[in-house]
């Protein structure tokens, strides 16, 4: 798994490529988690590059969403492969999450 | 890419379960998974020797209430239950063993490295 992050025009976006797996979450966890400590609060998760999710990848999303509830933020998703995307509604995490196809449409929501 | 995808996650989900909640030890233990091809399905079984647990019997989450309720547990196992087309738990003894089948089409297989290799 790889995570690049930057910064763009007060959003935070990650670029997330590989397995989010159990191997791999407490990585992504550490640095998602950080910068919500760090004071971001809207957030894009680019997942064109996310080939594998299990449900410890999917923890850490919900995790991070609960945290940010309580200072209004949000996290957007883009980029989701169909097979990615259905662990996404069977998990229900797409009534958590709102879902779009480019980076784009993504930042154009907040 | 699909099908492979959802097995790769189901024995995931599965086994990252058995080694996280399983064992009340620090002894080694053996997980077994076999994969095989029959009458267009394939059937997986997972064995170990942990604590019973009957994944079929294990309560579903709640996927539709708002996030502030959700819990953060449970998803692998309604992950697991969701991908597979069929799933048997029987109690062996010391060991739990889970039998899944999930129907694959020829075209799936064909896409397979693994095509022929099945017994």
């Amino acid at each position: 798994m790889e995570i690049v992050g930057k910064k763009q025009n007060g959003i935070y976006i990650f670029t997330v490529s590989g397995r989010l797996d159990s191997n791999t979450s407490p990585d992504f966890e550490t640095r998602l988690l950080g910068v919500i400590k760090d004071g971001d609060k809207n957030l894009v998760m680019n997942f064109e590059g996310v080939d594998y999710i299990s449900s410890a990848g999917l923890r850490v999303l919900l995790k991070a969403s609960k945290i940010l509830q309580n200072s209004a933020g949000k996290i957007i998703l883009c980029g989701l492969k169909d097979y990615i995307r259905e662990v996404f509604e069977i998990a229900g995490f797409v009534t958590i999450f709102p879902i779009y196809s480019t980076v784009d449409s993504a930042l154009n929501q907040f | 890419m699909r099908t492979l995808f959802q097995l790769n996650l189901v024995i995931d989900e599965l086994v990252t379960n058995i080694i996280n909640y399983a064992y009340r030890d620090d002894a080694e233990h053996w997980i077994t998974v076999i994969v095989r091809f029959e009458e267009g399905s394939l059937v997986m079984r997972v064995e170990d020797d942990g604590i019973p647990f009957n994944p079929i019997l294990s309560e579903v989450p709640d996927c539709s209430c708002p996030v502030e309720r959700r819990v953060v547990g449970k998803l692998g196992i309604h992950l697991a239950r969701q991908f597979a087309d069929g799933l048997v738990y029987e109690r062996c003894g010391n060991r739990n063993i889970l039998t899944l089948t999930k129907r694959v089409s020829k075209d799936q297989l064909a896409k397979s490295p693994q095509k022929g290799r099945s017994n």
